[in-house]
């Protein structure tokens, strides 16, 4: 009896949650979702997966590009594939929540997966649309010229698992109308099974940054969202490198003037958020010690930090987490989430669906406020001599 | 000091202080400031006061107009070197001092103007201001100084987007010498001397290349009286911008830019023509799959450039059958919705009205929404066609 039982829980339907951040005042909704990827994922699906995730930006069977247009008031669907899953996010007039919530539904479920759209969706990678520094932090190739529709199709329906996707509304509404709603459009949603054989090519380690500038890095390992000292990182993350303030621009590009940006982000990946150092610069020969020498005059300047370090590190992370203002140095979809209600909902969606925990910037700067300027200068000091030293040069 | 009110503006105008008016105001709760107040100072220099209520944060933008400081060949650049040398403020630390207080200092340098913006908390119109005023004052500089900036400028260029690379070579066909781009020529930028970016600085700064814009929840006086205070003492010339041909249409099909644009070279910004031909670009590219528009609000004949990135964008092929009767409604949406949402948002707002105050004390918005409520299905219709016909400029990258 113990199969048939396994069956009919597998087939049952499963309401993925809403959570749900009302805001007063706010005369919009933003919804966000996040979908992990599957533990077990090649780079090949990987490569037909960010053509698939591009077609989202037409809508869904029920909502094409014009209807789109006219519900979010003349916005745009944002979709990306990032390292470690699938965001989607959009933001509607308030009185337009219902339907918001249907478009979302709809995107989950029934994406519009056909030559044309997979046409079009080659073409915006093509054309590198994320930008050369979106481009530089992902090095990533994509050699495919076509994708089967069903494949696409497949391929979002396995990352669209009703258990496994988040869903996030953050705006003009009261608390449980959001919920309510979503609950009675997805109550037939059911898991579908895993493929049995799933592609496991590794994705190859880039060897050149094909956005055409060269990346001087240094690579820390990834600490997951629930760790007690994603905080401390959080903080030497900001006074390394997040602002014009940030020792990255005032040490290295004021001091040694090989690179025009450079940035501390914290990385989406399977296992957390990566720390990154990061430095664009102009493709030029002998490139290869640049790691080095931005690992040698970062530790340089921590040793001068002073409490002024720290006091603007803790300001720059108030008006971060407090006021939305999207300087980093967490890194999610194409950049930096700032004070929309769209980059709220998926701050949600996806903290919650990597730690289980809700997002909350109150405990997290509770914690920061703690850190004493030592222990500042001890985390960025470990940080720096843990970190891998990474120079893709430009192509 | 004097308070002027813009003409074709009635939201400027402020209220009279006729006696018997006064006093029959003194029988109501308050005095209600107008929304915006524009004051013209004896040097010639502008300041700007916006009033937006509620808000959190305090937006200060500083314009250094490019009047009588033309960007040439042989200092092409030389103001974009300018503006990363003050925007790191006296000592070199100004960020670091800023975001201490929760402020943000940005600086972008356009054809026409400078701008330095500093957004900070709501009640630090203060310490905005102090930083917009050390952009005012030029520290002693060294050839080292210089050098070391022009090769950070250089590393700029590499990050250069599409959009500008295609704008670049777009206005060098249009113009010419005359539509040099902002960034600049690294070896021009590069002959630069102390004493060069001194006497460069000295002429932006004079008096009627200041202009100052605040908006927040502020004293319309008293932050008209503070931002007044940094630019009063600037000194008065008489100076004018360079004339700017008409510009003509051509093709450069060795741009350094990977994709393809279109552009028309349009007249000031103010004109009916100017915002149709604006109003068409929107509507073909809301067509196209990830094409984008670029426009500079301008006083002077300026550029409209659709373009599209790409090794095959096709963006040729697809204007050359672009329908206008078909585009026209769309088009009016597009425009308009685009002047609301730059007004709307109290930042962007003030970036678009200190732009045109250094182009000339009378320019504002409000011209453009004139010139979006004029434009006719004929005025849209010849701005499709001008895409499409030999006055257009057409460039493409690889």
């Amino acid at each position: 009896m113990l199969i048939p039982v396994l069956a009919f829980r597998l087939a049952a339907p499963v309401v993925p949650p809403l959570l749900e951040t009302p805001i007063s005042g706010s005369d919009k909704v933003g919804i966000a979702a996040f979908a992990p990827l599957p533990k077990q994922f090649g780079e090949k699906d990987r490569q037909k997966l960010a053509v698939a995730v591009r077609v989202l930006v037409d809508g869904s069977q029920e909502y094409g590009r014009r209807s789109v247009y006219e519900l979010t008031n003349g916005g745009a669907i944002e979709a990306a594939l990032l390292p470690d899953g699938v965001t989607i996010r959009f933001v509607v007039p308030k009185e337009s929540l219902s339907n918001g919530l249907s478009l979302m539904e709809g995107l989950l479920r029934r994406p519009v997966v056909d030559p044309v759209t997979l046409g079009r969706a080659l073409e915006r990678i093509q054309r590198r649309e994320p930008g050369y520094w979106a481009a530089a932090l992902r090095p990533l190739r994509n050699d495919l010229r076509a994708v089967k529709p069903d494949d696409a199709r497949a391929l979002l329906v396995r990352i669209f698992q009703p258990d496994r996707t988040v869903i996030a509304a953050a705006g003009g509404f009261d608390t449980g109308q959001a919920q309510k709603l979503w609950a009675a459009r997805t109550a037939d949603w059911k898991t579908t099974p895993a493929p049995r054989y799933p592609d496991i090519t590794p994705t190859p380690e880039p060897t050149d940054n094909p956005s055409g500038v060269t990346t001087v890095e240094l690579r820390g390992k990834a600490i997951p969202l629930a760790d007690s000292e994603l905080s401390k990182t959080w903080l030497a993350m900001i006074a390394l490198g997040v602002g014009k303030g940030g020792s990255l621009f005032r040490d290295v590009r004021q001091v040694e003037g090989w690179s025009y940006r450079q940035e501390a982000i914290l990385w989406p990946d399977p296992a957390g958020l990566v720390p990154r150092l990061v430095a664009a610069t102009a493709p030029a020969e002998d490139q290869a010690g640049k790691a080095e020498a931005l690992r040698a005059a970062l530790l340089k300047a921590v040793s001068n930090w002073s409490e002024g370090d720290r006091q603007r590190a803790l300001t720059i992370a108030r008006i971060t987490l407090f006021d939305g203002l999207p300087l980093g140095p967490l890194w999610l979809s194409n950049g930096p989430p700032g004070a929309r209600e769209e980059d709220r909902a998926l701050l949600d969606a996806y903290w919650y669906a990597k730690s289980t925990k809700r997002w909350d910037p109150n405990r997290l700067m509770g914690t920061m406020v703690d850190v004493s300027l030592d222990d500042l200068k001890a985390a960025a000091v470990s940080l720096l001599t843990t970190s891998r030293p990474i120079v893709l040069p430009g192509r | 000091m004097s308070h002027t009110n813009t003409p074709n503006d009635p939201k400027t105008l402020r209220p009279m202080t006729l006696p018997l008016l006064a006093l029959a105001l003194t029988q109501l709760p308050a005095i209600q400031q107008p929304p915006r107040l524009r004051t013209i100072l004896p040097n010639g220099a502008t300041v700007l006061v916006e009033k937006v209520p509620g808000a959190r944060t305090v937006w200060t933008r500083l314009f250094l107009s490019s009047r009588g400081a033309p960007d040439t060949p042989a200092n092409h650049g030389q103001r974009h070197l300018l503006e990363h040398l003050v925007a790191v403020g006296q000592d070199g630390r100004i960020d670091e001092r800023l975001e201490r207080e929760g402020a943000l200092l940005s600086a972008q340098t356009q054809r026409d103007a400078i701008e330095i913006d500093v957004d900070a908390p709501s009640d630090r119109l203060d310490l905005a201001l102090n930083a917009l005023g050390e952009m005012l004052r030029l520290r002693p500089l060294t050839q080292d100084e210089i050098n070391r900036e022009a090769g950070i400028i250089l590393q700029e260029g590499a990050l250069q987007e599409v959009p500008t690379r295609l704008s670049s070579a777009a206005w060098k066909v249009a113009y010419g010498d005359a539509g040099l781009d902002a960034y600049g020529d690294v070896a021009a930028i590069r002959n630069a001397t102390p004493a060069a970016v001194a006497a460069l600085h000295r002429r932006l700064c004079a008096g009627p290349n200041l202009v100052i814009v605040v908006a927040g929840d502020v004293d319309l006086d008293k932050a008209t009286a503070a931002a007044s205070a940094i630019v009063r003492t600037a000194p008065k010339v008489d100076a004018k911008f360079s004339s700017r041909p008409e510009g003509k249409g051509g093709v450069k099909d060795d741009a350094v830019g990977f994709g393809e644009a279109r552009a028309v070279p349009v007249s000031a910004y103010s004109e009916t023509k100017t915002m149709a031909t604006l109003a068409a670009a929107y509507a073909i590219a809301s067509d196209i799959e990830g094409a984008f528009v670029t426009y500079t609000p301008s006083g002077r004949p300026g550029l409209v450039l659709l373009g599209r990135a790409g090794e095959n964008s096709g963006l040729g092929a697809q204007i050359d059958k672009a329908d206008a009767a078909a585009l026209y409604p769309r088009g009016r949406s597009i425009v308009d919705r685009w002047l609301r949402g730059q007004m709307g948002d109290p930042g962007a707002s003030a970036s678009l009205r200190g732009l045109l105050l250094a182009q000339s004390v009378d320019y504002s918005p409000d011209r453009m929404r004139e010139a979006i409520n004029a434009m006719r299905y004929p005025d849209f219709a010849a701005a499709v066609a001008a895409f499409k016909g030999p006055k257009a400029v057409a460039v493409t990258g690889w």
